[in-house]
């Protein structure tokens, strides 16, 4: 797995620290928030490759913070968690470029889903461009538009 | 005695008195009062002309046949008659007469007359009266009897022969009931109010009481009873008056069976709102374990895991499995469908029923909330249902977090207080909301009325919850004077 820095955003601590605990031996730094405030810092301040994010939370919730890091022209990849299969709110985070979802308490190959967000994520620090998933999209409906 | 002295006598008398020869048809005698009774000049009556006075007095009957009959009717001697004369002008005369011998060959007819106008006519007047009375008793859309010390009946109105089987008013005079159709114990019970209204001299007031009738309908009556007194004030029997209330009651019932799926309905769909937020409680818990084996998994595989590692992790794993009944007893007290259960409760227990599955999805949702209320107060006692209590608090806590939800402003807050003043206890929710508008505030208590989304509420959570605090004798009121949206529920505390 390349190695980068991972954040977690999620107002359960433990879930939090045992999250951590899992995945640190995957990653060079496994950052942790409780909130969406919490993350946004980080997220300035601290080289992040790859977000798992909580969706209601206090303060801020995960929705507000991919909004917010997109508009900064930030692309880091967001895996969220959802605690309930919530159709609008996947749709809502789909337009800012989620890169996948879980369903809690279904973890079963989210270490897998990480990596590949890191690759993602190196690919979009060192590419110029960066992927740009709404010109993708936009891209494929032409594309069928065609046919 | 002087023979001269008999005329004289029966001039005397206030009743008229004609003697008559049956075989000649000739009067014999005649009294001043005949002739003024029957209005026929005296000189007349003196006359030696008897046919002349026979043919005056027939034309002043109404009815010449009538005077006649008596003759044939008066057969043998001392047979007796007694009939009433109607002569012209409306005048009434009772006639009493009796056949009687002068000597062996010599039958008389005596009669003996009264002028009996006044009475024929109060008793016209009367005889009206009554017909006026019945005509009432029968319109007035009740049934209505009376009764005699001895608890018979002595009379009723049509519509109450009708429901005792019988074929006019006049019937039930002397019956008992045990003779009518009701049952044996509806007899017994109405005779039993009977009496209880005689010993005591007070009306009773609107019994509801079975009825079987004639027909076999088995109804429900609305009935009054009063004593009836006589003019020395002396009890002399009962009058009652009921009406039929089955349908009534019958309606009643359906609206009570109506109610109670409306509030069943009110508590699913409550519960509806809030399973999302049920998922998120209960979902984050079972996360916390999945990891928490995950990790010992781990440390295990890699044979790195020490006795205090597993006891970490252990307790963990043990507390959040706490954690998750806890959510699910706090659901099950509040979605459990039972009959009301009012008993001594305490705010502490509704509380932490409401909290068990609303606190993490408060937080969540960037909601603080907070407890107001002295730890004394909690611990009080009150009367009612825990789980009624605690459906209305969920409901309120409900609208609250749908309010909050779409608020703006970063500063939302849930207030529960608690306050117990003198012999009350409030139960206070406010939100960080600033009230509601005064056209919503008119209609929110109306069932169906809504202003969440469609599909988000249903509009009877508010009507519910105040029938369902008000059936536990509290009351339920939106506080108008509160900056934020308040509601109270408040209770009378228990002792």
């Amino acid at each position: 797995m390349s190695k980068g820095n991972l954040l977690i955003v999620d107002d359960e601590p433990l879930l939090l620290k045992r999250l951590k605990m899992n995945l640190e031996e995957y990653v060079d730094q496994v950052y942790t928030a409780a909130d969406g405030i919490e993350a946004l810092e980080i997220l300035k301040s601290q080289e992040i490759r790859c977000v798992i994010c909580d969706v209601n939370m206090p303060r801020m919730n995960g929705i507000e913070v991919i909004k917010k890091i997109r508009a900064e022209k930030n692309d880091v990849p967001f895996i969220f968690f959802t605690g309930h299969g919530n159709q609008e709110m996947m749709m809502e985070v789909a337009k800012y470029g989620a890169y996948d979802f879980f369903n809690k308490p279904q973890f079963d190959g989210l270490e897998e889903v990480i990596s590949h967000g890191f690759k993602h994520g190196f690919h979009s620090k060192t590419s110029e461009q960066g992927p740009d998933l709404m010109s993708d999209y936009q891209k494929l409906l032409g594309d069928l538009g065609e046919d | 005695m002087n023979a001269f002295l008999f005329p004289k006598i029966f001039d005397c008398m206030v009743e008229g008195v004609l003697v008559i020869d049956a075989d000649s048809k000739r009067i014999l005698f005649h009294n001043l009062s005949f002739g003024r009774i029957w209005g026929v000049d005296e000189e007349l009556m003196n006359g030696e002309d008897n046919s002349a006075v026979l043919a005056k007095l027939l034309e002043k009957l109404e009815d010449p046949e009538d005077f006649l009959r008596t003759f044939e009717n008066l057969e043998h001697f001392e047979d007796e008659l007694l009939d009433v004369l109607h002569l012209k002008g409306n005048v009434y005369v009772e006639r009493r007469s009796i056949a009687s011998k002068m000597g062996p060959s010599t039958n008389l007819k005596v009669s003996f007359f009264r002028d009996v106008t006044e009475e024929h006519r109060s008793r016209k007047i009367l005889k009206t009266q009554n017909t006026l009375l019945e005509t009432i008793l029968d319109s007035i859309p009740y049934s209505v009897f009376w009764k005699n010390l001895d608890l018979n009946y002595l009379g009723c109105n049509t519509r109450f022969a009708k429901n005792a089987g019988l074929d006019s008013a006049d019937k039930i005079f002397g019956k008992s009931d045990y003779e009518l159709p009701w049952t044996r114990e509806e007899s017994d019970f109405f005779r039993e109010c009977d009496l209880k209204i005689m010993a005591e001299g007070k009306a009773l007031l609107n019994i509801e009481e079975p009825q079987l009738r004639a027909d076999g309908t088995q109804t429900i009556l609305l009935t009054s009873k009063v004593p009836l007194r006589d003019n020395s004030n002396s009890i002399i029997g009962l009058l009652g008056i009921y009406t039929d209330i089955t349908e009534f009651k019958n309606n009643q019932t359906k609206i009570q069976e109506q109610e109670a799926l409306l509030v069943s309905a009110s508590q699913m769909s409550a519960l509806g709102e809030m399973a999302a937020g049920i998922a998120h409680e209960i979902n984050n818990p079972l996360s916390i374990i999945k990891m928490s084996l995950a990790y010992m998994n781990k440390l295990l595989k890699r044979k790195k895991i020490s006795p205090q590692d597993f006891i970490e992790v252990a307790q963990e794993i043990d507390q959040t499995v706490d954690r998750i009944s806890k959510i699910i007893l706090g659901l099950r007290n509040i979605s459990r469908k039972s009959d009301l259960e009012i008993m001594p409760c305490c705010y502490r227990n509704i509380l932490q029923d409401v909290m068990s599955f609303a606190q993490d999805r408060f937080r969540a949702n960037g909601i603080c909330f907070k407890e107001i209320g002295t730890p004394e107060a909690w611990d009080l006692s009150f009367q009612a249902d825990r789980i009624q209590v605690s459906q209305v608090l969920v409901n309120l806590l409900n609208n609250s977090f749908d309010a909050l939800e779409d608020q703006l402003n970063p500063d939302k807050w849930i207030e529960i207080e608690l306050k117990a003043l003198d012999k009350f206890i409030t139960i206070s929710v406010t939100d960080s909301g600033l009230g509601i508008p005064k056209d919503v505030r008119d209609k929110m208590f109306n069932p169906f009325y809504t202003t969440k989304a469609i599909g988000k509420g249903t509009g009877i959570g508010l009507s519910i919850s105040k029938s369902l605090i008000e059936n536990l004798g509290g009351t339920f009121k939106y506080d108008e004077k509160s900056p934020n949206t308040k509601f109270e529920i408040v209770f009378k505390t228990a002792g």
